[in-house]
């Protein structure tokens, strides 16, 4: 498999909430079947119908490419999410630095690889671990917007609110991708490219979301090793959706895990429906297995959706990318 | 069939300001001590900023309210009250995409569908307007104990009891410029003259009526420059290489529309 990092430059404020919920609740990263969805809608906007089916297609017997989640970058460094397996750290680490370690959400690359390695943690390692993590938060500044809607008539007003991220000079997100089909490189590229011009997450009529590609470029030094070490655990970077074969030794084969229910409505092409997808549960980033995980695309179609609504069926993104990878 | 894109209309260019403007940000995430009614600021930069949201609200109340007789819309038919049942909001919104697809207004500004209807996103995207490299270096230096803002005593009397309510406004200084850019999808032939014609008749009302709170004092006066009309076939938005049409006023519309001719196989 060939590895890129794509790093994306937002040009304004994002908001990544789940539709539909609370407008104030926004997040700073992108979970992976987020960005499968958007990449499969600007495939229908942009090209036909039935290139979008197509990928679909194939997507369903075997993907072409897999990738993670999109994660932090500040300043030079790489955040991912903190393996929740701590098995390794010792009784007494654990008693003495309990609460610093609960509060370590997110570590630095070369911090991940040495959690990866499994080697017991240091006092001093895990307060180098908080000072990166410092980094992390200050990546961006979230902000609670008024927003006034006005009456036309009695000029009244109504006000509401809603959440928005601003990412600093220098931030921003970024993900891996692995390409089992190199042919399609290119593809994902100009796809992205077409995603930044149409912007990913909500609040999109403002502007919201819209990216440059800072850079995209096969992964080098940590990240490989990250992602080729020789280790008996694997860490998921994506949300996980595991497979009908995969169901039977699922609770045998995770190791600590934690899990999210999606739901929201359906988009098709420039449309949103008001028509709600079948909500699906995912084992989140961060979660960790004893073997490798696969995962699947999931057929979340309502039962009997209204006839001239949807045409075609609706999938979330499930395949596991994990570090390492399978071989 | 789902509709693709033919293209893309970027508008870009500037806002002055030729009064004091203040778009007002909520006073919960202001500091103890502060201005009584201080202006949104980008939360990185600290700099004002004019919101899409309010340009692209604005934009829509005064095209409704210039296209309502002639839609139909007047008074409360075809409206839909979005605020609660003491405090009634009407605007107008088409019940579906159908409709929004027939309607001057729903197909700029976006719809959300009703009784089962399809929501109809907005063609058109208004980005927040930041201050030009221009203003903030001028604005940096203006002495007023603010970043980048003057502020201004407002003398409000309450008209039950005639008492004096003296108040601290902040506000964006008379001569600040904000560059600006919408970004219009191009759906349809048939459609995109008469949407981009009401879009410059949206700017053109903004300039005669205000931005921001306390129009009716004279506040958020402005002048709207169109610098840049670019028109960009999804051809060309697709390779990386934009090979754009560029237009200096919306007078030349015509020649700006042949861009997006041929590429529209179905249309
Ligand atoms: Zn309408």
């Amino acid at each position: 498999m060939e590895v890129y990092l794509f790093k994306l430059r937002f040009r304004g404020p994002v908001h990544f909430g789940d539709t539909g919920i609370d407008l104030e609740n926004v997040q700073e990263t992108v979970s992976s079947d987020t960005l499968f969805s958007a990449l499969m809608n600007t495939i229908s906007i942009y090209y036909e119908r039935n290139e979008a089916e197509d990928l679909i297609e194939k997507f369903i017997n075997n993907p072409p490419f897999i990738f993670t989640s999109l994660f932090v970058y500040h300043k030079g460094l790489y955040f991912l999410p903190k393996p929740m397996d701590d098995t390794f750290i010792s009784e007494d680490t654990k008693r003495l630095k309990g609460k610093e370690l609960k509060k370590l959400k997110w570590l630095e690359i070369s911090d991940f690889l040495n959690w990866h390695s499994q080697s017991n943690l240091t006092d001093k390692d895990i307060s180098n671990m908080q000072q990166k993590q410092s980094l992390y938060t200050d990546a961006f500044v979230r902000e609670i917007r008024p927003r006034v809607v006005l009456d036309r008539i009695t000029q009244q007003s109504s006000i509401y609110h809603c959440g928005y991220i601003y990412f600093k000079k220098n931030a921003g997100l970024y993900g891996l991708v692995a390409f089992s089909d190199k042919g399609f490189i290119e593809k994902f590229k100009n796809i992205l490219y077409l995603l930044g011009q149409t912007g990913i997450g909500g609040e999109r009529t403002y502007g919201c979301g819209t990216f440059k590609i800072e850079s995209f470029e096969p992964v080098d030094s940590t990240f490989n090793m990250i992602l080729h070490t020789n280790t008996d655990k694997y860490t998921i970077l994506s949300l996980y959706h595991p497979a009908q074969d995969e169901r039977q030794n699922l609770r045998n084969n995770l190791l600590s895990y934690d899990i999210i229910r999606k739901k929201g409505w359906i988009t098709t092409g420039r449309k949103a429906l008001t028509l709600k997808r079948k909500s699906v549960g995912f084992i989140t980033e961060g979660s960790v297995s004893k073997g490798p995980l696969k995962g699947c695309l999931v057929d979340i179609t309502p039962d009997n959706p209204p006839p001239d609504t949807l045409s075609h069926r609706v999938y979330r993104y499930g395949y596991a990318f994990t570090a390492p990878l399978p071989r | 069939m789902d509709k693709n894109i033919l293209g893309k209309v970027q508008i870009n260019g500037k806002i002055k300001c030729l009064t004091g403007l203040h778009i007002g940000a909520s006073k919960e995430n202001m500091e103890i001590g502060a201005i009584d009614s201080p202006v949104v600021r980008d939360p990185v930069t600290r700099q004002p900023y004019i919101p899409g949201s309010s340009l692209k609200g604005k934009m829509r109340s005064l095209l409704e309210r210039a296209l309502s007789v002639e839609l139909g819309i007047a008074g409360t038919t075809k409206r839909r009250n979005i605020g609660t049942r003491n405090n009634e909001i009407w605007i107008h919104v088409c019940d579906s995409a159908e409709d929004a697809l027939q309607c001057p207004i729903c197909r700029i500004f976006g719809s959300t569908g009703h009784n089962g209807g399809k929501n109809f996103p907005a063609r058109l995207a208004v980005r927040d307007a930041y201050l030009t490299g221009d203003s903030v270096e001028k604005l940096s230096d203006i002495d007023t104990g603010l970043q980048y803002t003057e502020w201004k005593f407002e003398n409000a009397i309450d008209r039950v009891t005639s008492a004096a309510n003296p108040r601290q406004l902040e506000r964006v200084p008379r001569g600040a410029e904000f560059d600006f850019e919408l970004i219009y999808n191009v759906e349809d032939l048939h459609t995109v003259e008469e949407d981009l014609k009401n879009l410059a008749l949206a700017i053109d009302l903004i300039t005669l009526d205000s931005l921001g709170g306390h129009g009716s004092r004279g506040y958020g006066k402005v002048d709207i420059v169109i610098e840049c009309i670019k028109g960009i076939p999804v051809e060309s938005l697709k390779s990386d290489t934009i090979i754009a049409v560029e237009i200096k006023s919306l007078k030349e519309l015509s020649s700006l529309i042949t861009t997006f001719r041929g590429k529209s196989s179905g249309a």
